[in-house]
């Protein structure tokens, strides 16, 4: 049992100080303008990896091959993970600015608008982190009532306010669990797609033109087709080999 | 030099003359199609004829009968300062037989040289067959019948006519599905010609080239036009200068075009803009060698045959440091092709924000070529480019404000070089100190609940605890020296049985002790506990104890540890 610890202890060494290599070898080759290589090397790592600064460098080594599609992807899987990290941001809001589809979405209402900016910049365990910090002001305050520290009118105002804030992030982290576990989500990695009013190859079936880094969200997947539905509401079918899934 | 110059030009007009001055024999009939008793006029012309032609007309007797004739004419015209000469004989004849006859060639000598003419074929009906044949149609036609998508189509619609007329009116055609470029002939010019044999003055009304924009069938609309006839008038008018004609308006429509636009034999790149034909792209710098923020005027020219203004070149990648102004473009076509041939420029003005080598990227055209029937790529070459430094430093220009040097940092962030802590897909967990903050905050909640039942609990055996510590703090202020051990010894001995028996009054006496400690502990205990009492008071209150005033505290601790283990 000791013998098997040890080895699993040592193989987790070697293998996270291979990824650790990897990382280091894809930093190189890019800082030597082998990006393919570089791209190659971050891919690799991606298969069992993850962290915002992996998808950062894999997307600048696939902008700087011009492949601005995969250079969207992997930009948008790092902005998943850290919304709020300034380079991601950066990098993600220029390569969107040269992706030739402008999509433009119907306008919601401002507060909607402005609850899904607060999901978009926040991630699950920031949202949980929140709730605790919450929990604990909640806390503060009734104990501070229980000892007869504050006013009862002030108690009921703190508690209404802070249990509705409460209320409104176990909300979003539902949101969040909801939108990850349903939405499906790709990026177009073609120079340009036909997309097509049924998952059959025809001249005369195709409705409308997507671009290269146009995001597009899969409502069905049949073989090698998927539905797509883009953020204005059109819809149709495009071919899976040009598209790659967030 | 002279001769040299001199020579070639005279040469040229002798062959000019020789071909203009050059013998020519036609044949021609003015109806192919007549009835049995209808007449038919033969004319034979001899062009730039010296003398009479003289025609063996034997070979005709067998199917025709000569009513009249020959009757000669001459014409002679000045045409731009050359004169043409003809001579013609005329015969009516008369056919002989219904069916389709032959006119078969005919020696026509002039000066000895023998000219044989064209054979004519007639058709010689029961019925009217003169007034079957048109006087004046319009025919239109078109160089394919078939096509795909963009590729032109060249469509002619020419008058014929037997009659003198003038054209008034013309209505162009408006085809769907195509795209129309107009390729000139607008003014009616009328020339002769021949149709099997019969003479037609022809005029080309509209050529134009078609697109077809769309696949399956589509129709060419015909052509309609109103012509003035002149015609011979039946009454005779007054007017000595009419001649006896008069002017008729007919209205004329051709025939429409069935053109079939087939599908693509692939499918088109994704980056076919829907050029078709053959095109061929050149770019070009004014100057390849340039210092920062200096412009450069990179053209781009398209030239070929095909769809020009039908599609766009493919979008052109820059490279990031350079700022790119909207291009002008022209197009400038080729006017003496049928086919839409021409050259579209693009001209960019680009201004270097950053020194280095830069290339500029092949301009590309994806186009399908209809003859090859396959999508090709035209492509011009890369073009090196050179920007050199400027000599003042190149962010600090005076030329530039905050909105320039902006525009300089326009490129992704750098990567992140320093390795960071990756971990397994699906292995990342909420951190502890997470779920510490809800342990923290449900502690807080429950904090004071706890409390209150621990005062509770504290305040209801407090009687019980003192009870239980009675012994440890008698003994331990025994242990310590007092000034007044007598004093001491009775307060701790009285507080201790205060405590041990749950007594709430302070005022003990010995008879008190002795009274509640009857039958709880041993009787010599109890004499012992009760001498202890009164010597302390003895000593409280008299001398006489004061030989004992050693051993007091001692004596008092050893008791009390013997009741305190009887008690317990």
């Amino acid at each position: 049992m000791k013998f098997l610890t040890i080895n699993l202890v040592f193989v987790s060494l070697v293998t996270s100080q291979l990824a650790d290599s990897l990382f280091q070898l894809g930093n190189y080759y890019y800082q030597n303008e082998q990006y393919e290589m570089s791209v190659n090397s971050f891919e690799q790592l991606e298969k069992d990896y993850t962290h915002e600064y992996l998808y950062l460098n894999l997307g600048n080594a696939f902008y700087r091959m011009g492949e601005l599609g995969n250079a969207v992807w992997a930009y948008e899987k790092a902005y998943s993970i850290a919304p709020r990290d300034q380079d991601i941001v950066y990098n993600l809001n220029f390569v969107r600015s040269q992706v030739r589809d402008r999509i433009i979405p119907p306008d919601n209402f401002f507060i909607f608008s402005l609850y899904k900016a607060a999901l978009d910049k926040t991630t699950t365990l920031d949202i949980i982190i929140l709730c605790g910090l919450l929990f604990i002001v909640i806390s503060i305050i009734y104990l501070m009532k229980s000892y007869f520290l504050v006013s009862e009118k002030i108690n009921s105002i703190f508690n209404t306010f802070l249990i509705g804030c409460l209320m409104l992030l176990v909300w979003m982290s539902l949101d969040k669990y909801w939108s990850f576990s349903d939405t499906n989500e790709a990026i177009v990695i073609s120079t340009s797609v036909d997309v097509r009013s049924a998952p059959i190859e025809r001249g005369e079936n195709v409705v409308f033109r997507i671009h290269e880094g146009t995001k597009v969200q899969i409502t069905t997947i049949e073989s090698s087709w998927y539905e797509i539905i883009l953020l204005d509401g059109k819809k149709g079918w495009v071919s899976t080999q040009n598209m790659r899934k967030l | 030099m002279f001769k040299k110059v001199i020579k070639p030009i005279i040469i040229f007009i002798l062959f000019v003359n020789l071909v203009l001055s050059q013998t020519m024999v036609s044949a021609s009939v003015d109806a192919n199609r007549i009835s049995r008793n209808e007449t038919i006029g033969l004319k034979i012309v001899a062009t730039n004829a010296d003398g009479t032609p003289s025609v063996d007309i034997s070979p005709i007797l067998k199917d025709f009968k000569i009513i009249s004739g020959p009757a000669q004419q001459t014409n002679i015209q000045w045409v731009n300062g050359a004169m043409t000469s003809s001579r013609s004989l005329t015969w009516t004849l008369l056919a002989k037989n219904e069916g389709k006859i032959n006119i078969p060639s005919l020696n026509v000598t002039v000066q000895k040289n023998v000219f044989r003419t064209n054979p004519i074929g007639v058709i010689v009906e029961k019925g009217a067959g003169r007034s079957q044949m048109a006087n004046l149609f319009i025919e239109a036609k078109a160089d394919k019948e078939q096509a795909y998508p963009g590729e032109q189509i060249t469509v002619t619609y020419r008058l014929f006519s037997r009659l003198s007329l003038s054209v008034e009116e013309v209505d162009y055609p408006k085809s769907v599905g195509f795209w129309t470029e107009d390729l000139g002939a607008r003014t009616v010019r009328f020339l002769d010609t021949q149709i099997n044999g019969v003479d037609y003055k022809v005029a080309t009304l509209y050529k134009s080239a078609m697109f077809p924009t769309q696949t399956g069938n589509l129709v060419i609309a015909p052509m309609t036009a109103i012509c003035n006839v002149e015609k011979s008038s039946r009454k005779r008018s007054n007017d000595p200068f009419n001649f006896f004609r008069e002017t008729q308006r007919q209205f004329i429509q051709s025939d429409s075009i069935n053109i079939k636009v087939i599908k693509y034999p692939n499918s088109p790149p994704t980056d076919f803009s829907g050029a078709v034909g053959k095109f061929e792209i050149i770019s070009w710098v004014d100057t390849p060698n340039v210092k920062i923020n200096e412009a450069i005027t990179f053209k781009v020219k398209l030239k070929g045959i095909g769809n020009f203004n039908q599609f766009n070149i493919n979008s052109i990648e820059f490279p990031q440091n350079m700022e790119v102004f909207p291009p002008t473009s022209s197009f400038k076509r080729n006017e003496f092709r049928d086919d839409l041939t021409g050259e579209q420029n693009y001209e960019y003005i680009l201004i270097p924000r950053i020194s280095g080598k830069y290339i500029l990227k092949p301009v590309t055209l994806t186009y399908f070529d209809p003859t090859l029937q396959k999508f090709l790529i035209a492509r011009s070459k890369p073009l090196p480019l050179m920007i050199n430094p400027d000599n003042k430093k190149e962010i600090a220009s005076a030329k530039f404000n905050r909105e320039d040097v902006s525009l300089l940092g326009d490129d992704i962030r750098h990567i992140k070089t320093l390795t960071p802590s990756l971990y397994n897909k699906g292995a990342k967990s909420i951190p502890i100190w997470v779920w510490g903050t809800y342990i923290f905050a449900t502690t807080l909640f429950i904090f004071p609940a706890v409390l209150s039942k621990f005062k509770v609990n504290r305040i209801s055996t407090l009687e019980y605890r003192q009870a239980r510590g009675a012994l440890k703090i008698a003994l331990n202020q025994l242990s310590k020296p007092a000034t007044d051990p007598f004093a001491l010894t009775t307060l701790v001995l009285y507080k201790y049985f205060q405590s041990k028996l749950f007594l709430s009054s302070e005022n003990l006496d010995p008879l008190m002790i002795e009274s509640m400690l009857e039958g709880k502990i041993t009787i010599s205990l109890l004499e012992e506990v009760v001498s202890l009492a009164k010597i302390c008071d003895a000593g409280r209150f008299g001398p006489e104890a004061n030989t004992q005033i050693k051993t007091l505290q001692n004596q008092a601790i050893h008791i009390l540890k013997k009741i305190d283990k009887v008690l317990s």
